[in-house]
């Protein structure tokens, strides 16, 4: 069949984005590549130092402290979270926030490892997006007959260092989630970042215990 | 009250709440505020992002809210009070009993059971959506599951690598460019907003189940048939919101924000992220000076 001029037109102009875009495709690679590794070291590391069953419950949450700054952008993430809220916050409600934020965090997760059950996380593939982050999609693996779990890794790598700046679980972003819930604490307070320092205490002594 | 009057009386109370959630839709300002606006909304913060590169703080300087859009929280969280009430009461009583008193394989077989007999609406619904390939898995996990697994009580089709996946109205709605309006939180029924609750009750009249019933006077079928489903949800999701309400500080904001993305991710099919808001779209979070990058040592 002949192809039309416009056909043509089209075929050639779509080969030469591909030509021109080679070298930026090869460089995405390099940084994707780098953020499998990145991911794939993570969760191997977090199986070896987190779920050992007789671990004192001071020594996981000192392991998981690590390991979470390690590999998170946490300042960032807790920034982001607060949104516009963080400007509004005086220096030392920032300071007070950055602290509850991680304890938050840590007092969340760090019992999950204690519940470890063998399950292993298989790292598929990486996409590079806005060429300055990568998507790490995993998948945790159940038992025959269950689908497995969706977990995407959003990663950065500012000066060579990779960081996670968010993990989305089927779809659902654990900082937007965090960020829309903070956003509506402030705003039953009357839109005082106090109020939201008060509940973050509260919820971090409790989660202690 | 026989089943026939109840589902009058019901379909009849979800009317009247569809009419009154249009009439709010079409006259809400915020309910205009879809998908596409909120990308574009993080678009705006994300240009003046290259703004506060130089101005070392680097946040989001909009004046929007960042809670999600909820113009009828009031009502809302009214009834979701209600709901956790009918929760603690009876729901999830129930789902304990079927959860920890029922046998794994029982539990199984009548979860299997119950997704089996929803595949005709998950077919119609694949095809609406254009999706051959999914519609060609939900027609192989049915004739797999009926025949090799007995009814549909085995789930044969997913140990061969043939997945449930879940399809509604609501969805197919979405693909075809409907907006979802406000988020609304339904008795009983909980997380929904005008689209999906439009979806709910077509659901509930094209059903094939419900009009073979409903045609032979078998008017137990569909009530057993959405308690034992509800019972089944329920108690799918006891550890998930055990966490949630344990480690959340506002309970029923978690819950609006997990239910806006996962409907939002099961309308994308779980596919493409982009333009998702995450850290570091609204502001460049490494360029908080040297201090702050080496200070993730500590």
């Amino acid at each position: 069949m002949m192809m039309t001029k416009r056909q043509f037109l089209t075929a050639l102009l779509a080969a030469t984005c591909l030509l021109l875009t080679k070298p930026a495709t090869v460089k995405a690679d390099e940084f994707t590549d780098g953020a499998v590794k990145f991911i794939e070291t993570l969760a191997d590391d977090a199986v070896q130092s987190l779920t050992a069953q007789n671990l004192e419950k001071k020594e996981r949450i000192k392991r998981f402290r690590i390991l979470l700054n390690q590999n998170f952008a946490v300042d960032a993430i807790g920034r982001w979270v607060l949104g516009r809220y963080w400007r509004k916050a005086t220096k030392e409600e920032q300071a007070e926030y950055a602290v509850l934020f991680e304890d938050l965090i840590v007092a969340t997760y760090v019992n999950r490892f204690e519940e470890f059950s063998g399950e292993t996380l298989k790292v598929i593939k990486a996409i590079s997006q806005n060429g300055k982050d990568a998507i790490v999609k995993s998948e945790i693996i159940r038992p025959a007959g269950q689908p497995p779990v969706r977990v995407d890794w959003r990663v950065r790598s500012p000066n060579g260092a990779y960081k996670i700046v968010d993990v989305l679980v089927e779809g659902v972003s654990m900082s937007q989630t965090q960020r829309s819930e903070f956003s509506s604490v402030i705003k039953r307070e009357g839109g005082e970042i106090a109020g939201l320092l008060t509940a973050l205490r509260q919820k971090t002594a409790v989660l202690n215990e | 009250m026989g089943f026939r009057e109840f589902s009058r009386v019901f379909l009849g109370g979800l009317c009247i709440l569809l009419v009154s959630g249009g009439v709010f839709f079409a006259t809400s300002p915020a309910a205009h505020a879809d998908e596409k606006n909120v990308a574009a909304k993080f678009y705006v913060v994300d240009a003046a992002d290259q703004q506060q590169i130089a101005d070392s703080m680097n946040l989001d300087l909009s004046s929007e809210d960042d809670a999600d859009e909820d113009p009828l929280e009031g009502f809302n969280r009214a009834m979701f009070g209600f709901n956790e009430f009918f929760d603690a009461l009876l729901l999830r009583p129930a789902a304990e009993f079927y959860a920890k008193v029922l046998p794994p394989p029982l539990q199984r077989g009548i979860r299997n059971f119950l997704r089996n007999l929803r595949s005709p609406i998950i077919l119609a619904n694949d095809l609406l959506q254009g999706e051959g390939e999914r519609a060609g898995i939900t027609v192989s996990r049915f004739f797999i599951n009926t025949t090799i697994g007995i009814g549909g009580l085995s789930d044969q089709a997913g140990r061969m690598g043939y997945f449930y996946h879940n399809e509604d109205f609501g969805q197919t709605f979405a693909v075809w460019g409907s907006g979802s309006g406000p988020y609304l939180v339904l008795p009983i029924l909980g997380p929904s907003n005008p689209r999906d609750l439009v979806g709910t009750v077509v659901e509930y009249l094209v059903d094939p189940v419900n009009i073979w019933a409903d045609n032979q006077d078998h008017d137990w079928i569909p009530l057993t048939r959405t308690v034992s489903t509800g019972v089944e949800r329920r108690a799918a999701a006891l550890e998930i919101l055990d966490e949630a309400k344990k480690s959340s500080l506002d309970y029923y904001a978690t819950i609006r924000s997990l239910y806006n993305q996962r409907r939002a991710d099961e309308i994308r099919n779980g596919e493409d992220v982009d333009n998702r808001p995450a850290p570091g779209f609204s502001y460049n979070i490494f360029n908080t000076g040297p201090n702050q990058a080496s200070g993730n040592q500590h």
